[in-house]
């Protein structure tokens, strides 16, 4: 039972190296934009399944960090891109 | 079953990497960093510092693509024709 969960850690990361196909040929800059924050979530999910398979609940404090953070940065990046810079 | 999540954490961050030379795109060059600084994060976790993902989650995964963000924004307004700046010239499905 316990070895499924790292399991779907494992195929988490995979969809993200398929995110990162996305993030590589994206035509535009917004599919870029939605590919990286895609990809932050996948990592997200396959830490809080790590963290269930490893049996650790200070691994689920990086998971919390790492979802609220990756929510800040698609919100500078949307700001960023609203101006024009981009 | 640890080693499978290394290797695959490792092989991402690879190509990540790689993105980050190769691509032509200023502002896609910077997302392969912030890819690179996310995946770098998970890697310590399955290594077994979650205090150096921490933060390696906040200073290489937000803080500092931002700042190439912000750098990559001010050059570009000083430079009128953007093919100076070695990028290929915009087509226009590539403006927002």
């Amino acid at each position: 039972m316990v070895e499924i969960l790292g399991l779907v850690a494992i195929l988490e990361l995979a969809v993200a190296g398929l995110l990162v196909v996305r993030l590589a040929m994206g035509p535009s800059v917004t599919d870029r934009v939605v590919a990286l924050n895609a990809v932050s979530t996948q990592a997200t999910l396959s830490l809080l399944f790590f963290a269930a398979y490893a049996d650790r609940t200070i691994y689920l404090d990086v998971a919390l960090w790492m979802a609220s953070f990756s929510y800040l940065g698609a919100l500078v990046w949307a700001r960023f891109l609203e101006r024009g810079l981009l | 079953m640890f080693w499978v999540l290394d290797y695959l954490c490792l092989a991402v961050v690879l190509t990540g990497a790689v993105l980050v030379v190769r691509l032509r795109n200023l502002a896609g060059a910077a997302m392969a960093l912030s890819l690179v600084g996310t995946v770098l994060g998970l890697l310590f976790v399955v290594l077994g510092a979650p205090d150096d993902a921490h933060a390696q989650i906040v200073v290489g995964a937000i803080a500092l693509p931002t700042l190439y963000l912000i750098a990559i924004g001010k050059v570009r307004t000083d430079v009128e024709d953007r093919t100076e700046l070695g990028e290929p010239a915009d087509d226009p499905d590539d403006r927002p």
